[in-house]
């Protein structure tokens, strides 16, 4: 690390992560408002703040002999891992830790989810959190490979596997457009990453809400804040990988990445409410049939273009 | 300088005692995520010799590797939380031995090693020498042992299941879409056995197959079955 | 080895892969998210594959046929019109399609089916319905990622046919699923029928043969092989009225 990291960007980064977890969980609710045909959805705005202050007060339930340890583990790393995640974007200019490997770290900090969801549901010994934990494992095996592909496409059209240079490359035309394969898959597992929906079976709601099942009071609470956040990063690390970073006419850069990351949030939480349920037994066959060998070629046309 | 030995120490000890810690706790869970941690610290010592790339790749590719190994686990024990406590050690002495054996071969090895001193600085770009090297001059190894590994993922998994394409598609592989279990089935007996898919006969609360005429109908068809399985919890 | 704290262990089995592996028992029901209330399925699972299945019911139910109403009503005399019995068939298949749907994970649809079951059970116009109703069905039936989800999925061959909707139900999730939304857009349009009711096809089948019950008898078969989400879905997709079962009081007089 060659530059020292501003302080402000230390203190910003929680405060936007946050704030851009709110959001969408604002959002989210708003949409579930609308289409349970509440009277007035917008006073569904306030919901999630409704629910943080029922959960901190909400008296912890227990299941039958846990392995609390195991769970808390779990349930912190998601909140760790979200936040490790984001700590390579950046936030205008510069993220606040500019890793020479970024694009891997990022990669690695979104993997260690899977250990989280897996050991939050192992933890409460109970079936149907220990299944949504399984389930999320599947769905890993399912769209990492072609995520991972994808990474690596936008960092062979940048050649460098710094954040920072994958933005730079994209001065003249976004990655998006000339990789659209990449972007596409890459959306795909963003939602997959984060147990989103329609790729939420680990917390679906046919297994009374899968990990999270057994899960109340500050427990759920860290764990629906690393939900959120996570889904956050993974709309947030679209832009400088896909969508050209700060690059933009007129405005400063760092309002053009709140701007593309809000875009691409809401259309990620958009889709959960337009889309059925995608399960593993079926998906997991088409990301590797297809998915896989799409992105192989996708990275063979951009190493052809780049040599 | 002594801030990366204090790391470096606080790493190596993390490390060994999270994998002493393996085979001291009593659920598999705990000793699977024990490992874990003493990859990790190994992972996060590369990070103190620059070398990010494989830092980060160790820790990724550990996550992965444990959690797969976690699957393994729950289908040879379902209960989940570590209910059953288990002993992770099995044959303790001869265990010591051979594991006290190895550690001081290990560790004799890298004191009478001679290391060869440093020559020239490492260079800037790391991970870009790395790639060059991996691409270069060991070329031909890298890419015999690349080749050697994915052979043998697949035909391991080739051996080990018996379902292959004539199963799935038809003997001439000529259905659009693949038949698979899992899906569930209401079929009439013969049928079942020609898909070969009677395991379940012999026991007593699956198959009882419906007639095809009519379905079978005892008078209160919610209890008319095994009652064995009346209480599960 | 002994039971800790009591519970039963797991205990071990051959499965389909040719594996002896650990399997847990585990109740599914009498109370889930959109599964009928009451019905409890045994399973004995591995991993989330279903290796056997007993059904069972948590009594209360038999007294009241609330979807069978009109039918039963018409042949204990009194005049019915066709239209009315059409309304509560519509709504019934709604709040089918509704479970479904919210099984399926598409819960936007299925919030969407159930505001149509109100409205139609509350009286609305057949025109009004109809149009809704329309729209909510060209959705539904344009998800070619919920047919990719639902096909295939538990399979009742020809020979099996069960009691249930416009002449029985065979086929897949998916065929069951279109059913439900062909008799739904009949039923909507013949809600203004004032001719008197005179057969006793109800939402679920003839009403007096207690379509729930043969679907009962036959559900562990359904459900051995099938993994937990799939599991869901073909219960969702029979959707068995428990009202229709014999309660205990009629089982013992029958």
């Amino acid at each position: 690390m060659h530059e020292v990291t501003p302080a402000w960007a230390l203190i910003a980064f929680p405060i936007v992560l946050a704030a851009l977890a709110l959001l969408a969980a604002t959002f989210d609710s708003v949409l579930t408002a609308v289409a349970t045909g509440r009277p007035a959805p917008l006073k569904a705005m306030s919901d999630p703040l409704r629910e943080v202050a029922r959960l901190v007060v909400q008296q912890r339930r227990r299941t039958f002999m846990p392995d609390i340890l195991l769970m808390r583990i779990g349930i912190f790393t998601l909140v760790v891992a979200a936040v490790l995640a984001g700590v390579v974007l950046p936030l205008g200019d510069r993220p606040v830790a500019d890793l020479s490997v970024g694009i891997v770290w990022f990669n690695a900090m979104e993997v260690c989810v899977w250990g989280s969801l897996w050991l939050t549901g192992w933890g409460p010994n109970s079936v149907y959190p220990l299944t949504g934990g399984y389930r999320f494992l599947a769905q890993g095996l399912a769209y990492e490979l072609p995520h991972m592909f994808a990474l690596i496409t936008a960092a062979l059209g940048a050649g460098s596997l710094r954040i920072g240079d994958v933005v730079g490359a994209q001065r003249g035309l976004w990655f998006a457009v000339w990789m659209p394969v990449a972007f596409a898959v890459y959306l795909i597992s963003a939602v997959a990453m984060a147990f989103w929906g329609p790729m939420n079976q680990a917390v679906g709601s046919d297994i009374a809400g899968g990990v999270r099942a057994e899960l109340s009071g500050p427990d759920r609470l860290i764990f629906q804040a690393g939900r959120y956040a996570l889904l956050a990063v993974a709309a947030a690390a679209a832009v400088p990988l896909f969508l050209g970073g700060g690059v933009g006419p007129v405005l400063p850069a760092w309002l053009w990445t709140a701007l593309k990351t809000i875009a691409v949030l809401a259309v990620l939480v958009w889709a959960k409410h337009r889309l059925p349920a995608i399960r593993m037994d079926r998906f997991m066959e088409v990301s590797w049939m297809v998915l896989i060998p799409a992105t192989l070629l996708q990275m063979l046309i951009v190493g052809i273009v780049v040599l | 300088m002594t801030l990366q030995v204090i790391a470096f120490w606080a790493l190596a000890v993390a490390s060994v005692a999270s994998g002493m810690a393996v085979f001291i706790v009593d659920s598999m869970a705990r000793a699977t995520f024990a490992l874990l941690a003493s990859l990790l610290s190994v992972g996060l010592a590369f990070l103190l010799i620059d070398l990010e790339y494989l830092g980060v790749l160790v820790i990724l590719m550990m996550v992965m590797e444990m959690l797969i190994m976690a699957v393994f686990m729950i289908m040879y024990m379902m209960n989940p939380a570590g209910l059953m406590p288990m002993k992770m050690v099995h044959n303790d002495r001869a265990a010591m031995v051979i594991a006290a054996g190895v550690f001081v071969l290990l560790a004799l090895g890298a004191f009478v090693t001679p290391w060869p001193r440093r020559r020239g600085r490492p260079p800037a770009d790391v991970t870009g020498a790395l790639g060059l090297s991996i691409m270069g001059p060991k070329m031909l190894v890298m890419m015999v042992i690349g080749v050697a590994i994915l052979a043998t993922m697949i035909s391991t998994v080739v051996l080990a299941t018996h379902r292959g394409r004539y199963d799935r598609y038809g003997d001439a592989l000529e259905a659009r879409r693949p038949v698979d279990p899992g899906g569930g089935r209401l079929a009439v007996r013969d049928d079942r056995d020609r898909h070969g898919e009677d395991r379940y006969g012999d026991h007593p609360g699956g198959a009882q197959q419906p007639h095809p005429d009519h379905g079978p109908g005892p008078s209160s068809p919610g209890h008319g079955h095994d009652p064995s399985h009346g209480h599960g919890h | 080895m002994g039971a800790p704290g009591g519970l039963r262990m797991a205990d071990r089995g051959p499965d389909r892969d040719g594996l002896k592996l650990d399997r847990l028992h585990v109740p599914m029901g009498p109370v889930l998210r959109d599964w009928p209330s009451g019905l409890v399925v045994d399973t004995t699972l591995q991993g989330d594959v279903i290796q056997q299945a007993t059904v069972r019911t948590v009594s209360g139910s038999g007294d009241q046929r609330f979807w069978d109403e009109p039918w039963l009503s018409a042949m204990r005399g009194p005049h019915v019109t066709r239209g009315e019995a059409e309304r509560r068939r519509a709504a019934s298949h709604l709040d089918s399609l509704g479970r479904l749907l919210g099984v399926a994970g598409w819960l936007s649809a299925a919030a969407e089916a159930r505001r149509l079951r109100d409205r139609v059970l509350a009286a609305a116009s057949r025109e009004e319905a109809v149009r809704d109703y329309m729209r909510f069905e060209r959705r539904v039936r344009r998800s070619r990622l919920l047919r990719w989800m639902l096909r295939d999925l538990g399979v009742i061959e020809e020979a099996c046919r069960l009691p249930g909707p416009g002449g029985g139900m065979s086929g897949d999730v998916a065929t069951r699923l279109g059913r439900w939304l062909t008799e739904t857009g009949a039923a909507l349009t013949a809600m203004d029928d004032a001719s008197r009711l005179e057969d006793g096809e109800g939402p679920r089948g003839p009403v007096e043969d207690r379509p729930a019950e043969k679907v009962l008898a036959v559900l562990p078969d359904l459900l051995v092989g099938a993994e937990l989400a799939a599991a869901r879905l073909i219960v969702a997709s029979l959707d068995p009225d428990l009202d229709q079962l014999r309660s205990v009081h009629e089982a013992v007089h029958a």
